[in-house]
């Protein structure tokens, strides 16, 4: 690939390193549009259609491919295949949360090439990943870089609304580094839509708690499609933290999340409905804490 | 014990066109193109009701892209079509009457740029007022749709039995409900495509395409350019999905390209994306029910009188068919005394509604069979005890005023095999019980109102272990055959045997994916002793045989199947013939043709090749082709009381859906539906159980998910991500069951299967959730917002979360 050549008009690159893919970063004064699996990028048609340059990262093997467990967590390529997460035998065993949210999304089909970083830039609020990628607290790694260096964002710093997002200036999403929960901490992660597959969600909702001599020591609670940012319910959470956990702490805490959220009416549902059952996901997810 | 004196009949035969279509190399209509070919791109105006003043094309005009304009100015026949009224324009030239109508068409070479110059097309119009509900259509001060006409009544069928209100006198309880459908869209997997191929000299002209019913397309086409029938021939494609969809539209579309290709002297194609698919396309009627019952403390239901609306859009397509489906079959498959039944189908400016699989009978059967549970709850009675109290019997007497007989009548029987295999009362009755505890409803939608200082108590909810309600619930019902009182019912079937014992087969039905070839090729090789695969079945062309109608109304296996019986039976009679000639037997001597070989009945080791026969023929000059025809009975219908035989026979079924609802969430899943049908004698088991799958998945989305809605007369939904059509992960495990009744038609009895298959599924599924929830759901589909919230929420249509 030649970086230096004059890009004005419509073109596709396939960089084949990091080099190579932060020297077009840094050296393209337009801007250009990235390409993971492109099952988002295909079907908004006026999108792909009107962008000059289109960056391919699937032969970035920093970003295709890396799938590096450490002790205390696992970094992931923003390329890699859903698929291939909800294959990796220690990702199932200490992140079984990451890959019930990846089995949920579209379809086989669909999960043999999306990514992490797609569905983090493509800043969707009902992005099954995100709510998730929030409770566990990942870390974004975001490129070009700057003395060697990826800059370390949360998720929060990245995705600011309905399609909107920090990384502008050919910024990319590298690399997701996923801190490992405790091997004994709760987890759920339900997700609300019209049908079983091939449904985006109405409402999505991730858990994640740890418990200390019957009170509940942690609790990261996010929400998703209810939310322009995705956002922790950090009143909700406050309303458990240190307590014990108990029938009435579990109403109180549903009721408390119902007035949390701000839910709008869109295409796929509405406020009512969406309030509602953010309310009736935590309840259940509390409860099956509760009993088991 | 029936089965055991066919070979093959009845078996599991393997699909002739499978191979090809799952390995890609079938050749659907856009496959298919010609040399020197132009596309046809379509002009819209996006209002749902206007008067046209001016079409301005200054703009485009001199345009490099574009070959042609064509529009209303173009055509030298009839400027308008439609199956029963002709009221729908090819090109609109006075009004647009809904948002899918097209004024022009733009022709060139390049799709993409017409695509842009549509945009430039200059349409001046002036806005009329639009009409969107069907229910306000017949008042004084509706606008009307097509002014000429006078009225939006589009047809009313009306039915008189007995005296209702002498009925509803005897009866100890009277109920009374409304229950609605919306529109369906038929989500066929390929959108509509076609081309039209101007022929050399005075040839006429071919077309090819995605074509449900060729020689109604072929009417059309030839009513619009002017010509005879003969110089126009219409070639099926291989077809990706109909359901009833793939009629007026295409015969619509190849019209415009037929006219494209005339003016331009080049082979024309169109075709559509999935947006402009269902914008344009026609849909399943939404109805508007209302159901009165009087019924006696015993469980014998006296009267019932129906007042139904059909949303028939904005043109009349099927719409009188349709409802008179409704009209006959709307009391369900029960014996009542005294009935008064009023359907009317009324034009308005939404998408126009016509043909869909089930025909008018899935929404009077959501309707009849929800009642039906009501009075067995009110009754104390569980689902099935009820349906035998009022079940039709052979002999009963049915609303139109029909004996039912000479067939089996299984009303009864279908039911009863449901009941045994599913444990149907013992389930329903210990469902019922779990129900006592409800949800309060409007204390949490208080709470979600106004959730600052009301607090609920635990008191309010339900348990964890409660949300979860699992359901049974059962729809039974009875389907007139064929097209009835609607019109001519005849069938060809061409068959050729060859020198070496293989043969051609076609019929003038169409296969539009029913796996209808392979049933045909099953019934020629049953008579003749071959193999379903010695028979090639020929591309359909209108050219070849005869007329034979519509390929619709669940006629092919019975109409086509009687016709090749006829045709095989006529050339197994005369190679008989030649046989006994040959091996100097008298006239009396039968013979058995099997494995490929014939032998006299009572000589079986005296035996000839089947394939050495047909050479026999051959060279005795015998002739080995022939057209088989078959043509249905006599029915007749007194229009003004909506009484006579409207079929000439019925098919029966009863399906029962096991649910799980998540009462927290709204979330239905179908576990478990066991559909049991007497279609007579089945032909190609694994057909017949296809037509079950699909048939009952396509219910379920009826039932659950599927519908158009319409804002102002635009489609809200205009793709499959916001038009949700059940996936493989939607449904559990689906039983099909068959009860063989007895039938003096169709091939060895053989009647109709498919859409029965259909017409129980959203009844059945929303019987049992009344039985996991105890709530009653009358408008469908039971959508997660309908089931938690009670009423249908549609979404603006702002984007705000992608
Ligand atoms: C049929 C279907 C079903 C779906 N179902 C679901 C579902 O259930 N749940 C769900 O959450 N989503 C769903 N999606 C959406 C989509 O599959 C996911 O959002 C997916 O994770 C996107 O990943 P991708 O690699 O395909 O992204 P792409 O389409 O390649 O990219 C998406 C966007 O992110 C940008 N981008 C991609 N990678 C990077 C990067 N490394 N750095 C910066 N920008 C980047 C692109 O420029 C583009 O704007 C569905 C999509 C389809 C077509």
């Amino acid at each position: 690939m030649k970086s230096n050549q004059p890009l004005n008009s419509e073109k596709v690159f396939r960089p084949a390193n990091l080099d190579e893919l932060d020297a077009l970063a840094a050296q393209t004064a337009e801007g250009v549009t990235y390409v993971a699996g492109a099952t988002d990028l295909l079907v908004q048609e006026e999108r792909w259609k009107s962008a000059r340059i289109l960056v391919d990262l699937t032969a970035v093997k920093a970003l295709h491919a890396t799938l590096e467990v450490r002790e205390n967590g696992v970094l992931i390529g923003a390329a890699v295949p859903l698929s291939r997460l909800i294959r990796h035998p220690l990702i199932r065993e200490r992140l079984p949360i990451l890959v019930e949210t990846c089995r949920q999304i579209g379809s086989v089909q669909i999960q043999n090439r999306a990514s992490l970083g797609g569905n983090i830039a493509n800043a969707s609020p009902a992005g099954d990943t995100l709510p998730v990628l929030s409770v566990l607290e990942a870390e974004l790694r975001i490129g070009p870089r700057q003395n060697g260096e990826f800059e370390k964002l949360s998720l929060d710093q990245v995705m600011l609304g309905p399609g909107q997002t920090s990384l502008n200036g050919n910024r990319y999403i590298a690399q997701i580094f996923i801190p490992f929960p405790p091997r004994d901490a709760f987890w759920y992660f339900r997700k609300v839509g019209q049908r079983q597959a091939l449904a985006i969600s109405k409402v999505s909702l991730a858990v994640l708690g740890k418990k200390k001599e019957e009170k509940i020591e942690e609790i990261r609670i996010c929400p998703g499609s209810v939310t322009p940012q995705i956002v922790r319910a950090q009143k909700t959470e406050s309303l458990l933290r240190g307590q014990p956990l108990t029938e009435e702490r579990i109403e109180k805490a549903r009721a408390a999340i119902e007035c949390e959220v701000s839910p709008i009416t869109d295409i796929r549902s509405t406020t009512e409905y969406r309030r509602r059952i953010t309310g009736e996901l935590l309840r259940e997810a509390l409860y099956l804490w509760l009993r088991n | 014990m029936k089965k055991s004196k066919f070979n093959i009949v009845g078996k599991p035969v393997i699909r002739q066109d499978g191979l090809e279509k799952v390995t890609g190399q079938a050749k659907f209509a856009d496959d298919i193109n010609y040399p020197n070919q132009l596309y046809g791109v379509m002009v819209r105006v996006p209002v749902a009701h206007a008067k046209i003043r001016s079409i301005d094309y200054s703009a485009i005009e001199n345009h490099p892209a574009l070959t042609t304009i064509c529009d209303a100015n173009d055509i030298p026949g009839a400027k308008k079509v439609g199956p029963i009224k002709q009221d729908q324009p090819i090109f609109c030239y006075q009004k647009i009457v809904t948002p899918g109508d097209v004024v022009a068409m733009l022709v060139g070479e390049s799709e993409e740029e017409l695509l842009r110059l549509r945009e430039l097309v200059n349409v001046e119009y002036e806005p009329l007022p639009v009409l969107t509900d069907p229910r306000k259509a017949l008042e004084p001060d509706a606008p009307l749709i097509h002014p000429e006409l006078g009225s939006n009544l589009v047809i009313h069928h009306p039915l008189r039995k007995g005296d209702v209100e002498k009925g509803f006198a005897e009866s100890d309880y009277i109920l009374e409900q409304t229950y609605t459908t919306p529109f369906i869209e038929h989500a066929y997997i390929e959108p509509e495509a076609v081309i039209a191929i101007p022929r050399e000299g005075n040839k006429g002209v071919h077309i090819v395409g995605s074509i449900q019913n060729p020689y109604t397309t072929r009417k059309v086409v030839a009513a619009v350019l002017g010509w005879p029938l003969a110089k126009v021939r219409i070639q099926q494609a291989e077809l990706g999905g109909s359901f009833g969809g793939k009629d007026d539209i295409m015969n619509i579309l190849s019209a415009r390209a037929a006219v494209a290709a005339l003016k331009t002297g080049r082979p024309v194609k169109i075709r559509y994306r999935r947006e402009e698919s269902i914008q344009e396309s026609y849909k399943r009627h939404a109805y508007y029910m209302h159901y009165k019952v009087g019924f006696t403390r015993e469980g014998k239901i006296k009267a019932m009188k129906i007042d139904i609306i059909a949303d028939g859009g904005a043109y009349s397509s099927m719409t009188p068919f349709v409802t008179w489906r409704t009209v006959v079959q709307a009391t369900g498959p029960y014996e009542i005394e005294n009935v008064w039944t009023d359907v009317r189908g009324v034009y308005t400016n939404n998408p126009y509604a016509g043909a869909m699989r089930g025909f008018g009978s899935p929404q009077p059967i959501f309707a009849q069979e929800s009642i039906m549970d009501e009075i067995a709850v009110q009754l104390g009675m569980t689902p099935d005890e009820i349906r035998r109290i009022n079940g039709f019997r052979s002999g009963s007497i049915t609303a139109t005023g029909q004996k039912l007989e000479k067939h089996d009548v299984n009303v009864l029987t279908v039911l009863e095999t449901a009941v045994r295999e599913t444990d149907f009362a013992r389930r329903w009755r210990e469902n019922q019980q779990q129900t006592k505890k409800r949800l309060d409803l409007a204390a949490l939608e208080e709470a979600a109102a106004n959730p600052g200082p009301f607090i609920l108590h635990k008191e309010d909810f339900l348990e964890p272990e409660e949300v979860l309600r699992k359901g049974i619930g059962l729809a039974v019902s009875f389907r007139g055959t064929s097209l009835g009182a609607e019109g001519v019912d005849a069938v060809a079937a061409y068959l050729s045997l060859q020198q070496d014992g293989s043969a051609y087969l076609l019929s003038g039905l169409a296969e539009n994916g029913q796996g209808m070839r392979t049933t045909y090729s099953i019934i020629a090789a049953e008579v003749l002793g071959l193999r379903p695969e010695d028979i090639y079945y020929l591309d359909l062309d209108t050219g070849y045989v005869g007329d034979s109608g519509p390929t619709v109304a669940s006629r092919a296996t019975l109409m086509g199947g009687g016709a090749t019986k006829v045709a095989a039976e006529t050339l197994r009679q005369r190679l008989e013939k030649v046989l006994r000639r040959h091996w100097n037997l008298p006239e009396t001597t039968n013979f058995v043709f099997a494995d490929r070989t014939v032998y006299p009945e009572n000589q079986p080791d005296r035996k000839i090749a089947f394939a050495e026969l047909c050479n026999l023929a051959y060279w005795e000059g015998v002739n080995l082709a022939t057209i088989g025809w078959y043509s249905g009975p006599k029915v007749h219908w007194d229009e003004s009381v909506g009484q006579g035989p409207a079929y000439f026979t019925y098919v029966y079924g009863c399906q029962v859906a096991e649910v799980t609802v998540n009462l927290s969430t709204g979330e239905v899943y179908v576990e478990r539906v066991v559909a049991v049908h007497d279609p007579g004698t089945v032909i190609n088991l694994l057909g017949a159980q296809g037509q079950v799958y699909g048939g009952v998945t396509q219910g379920a989305g009826y039932g659950l998910w599927e519908e158009i809605s319409v804002d102002q007369g635009f489609i809200r939904e205009l793709n499959f991500d916001q038009y949700l059509i059940p996936t493989s992960k939607d449904i559990g495990e689906i039983v099909p069951i068959f009860v063989e009744g007895e039938e003096r038609y169709g091939a060895w009895g053989a009647k109709s299967l498919g859409e029965p298959t259909l017409e129980l599924t959203a009844a059945a599924i929303a019987n049992a959730v009344r039985n996991a929830t105890g709530r009653r759901f009358h408008h469908l589909p039971l959508n997660l917002e309908e089931i938690l919230l009670g009423r249908k929420l549609y979404p603006t249509s702002k984007r705000g979360s992608v």
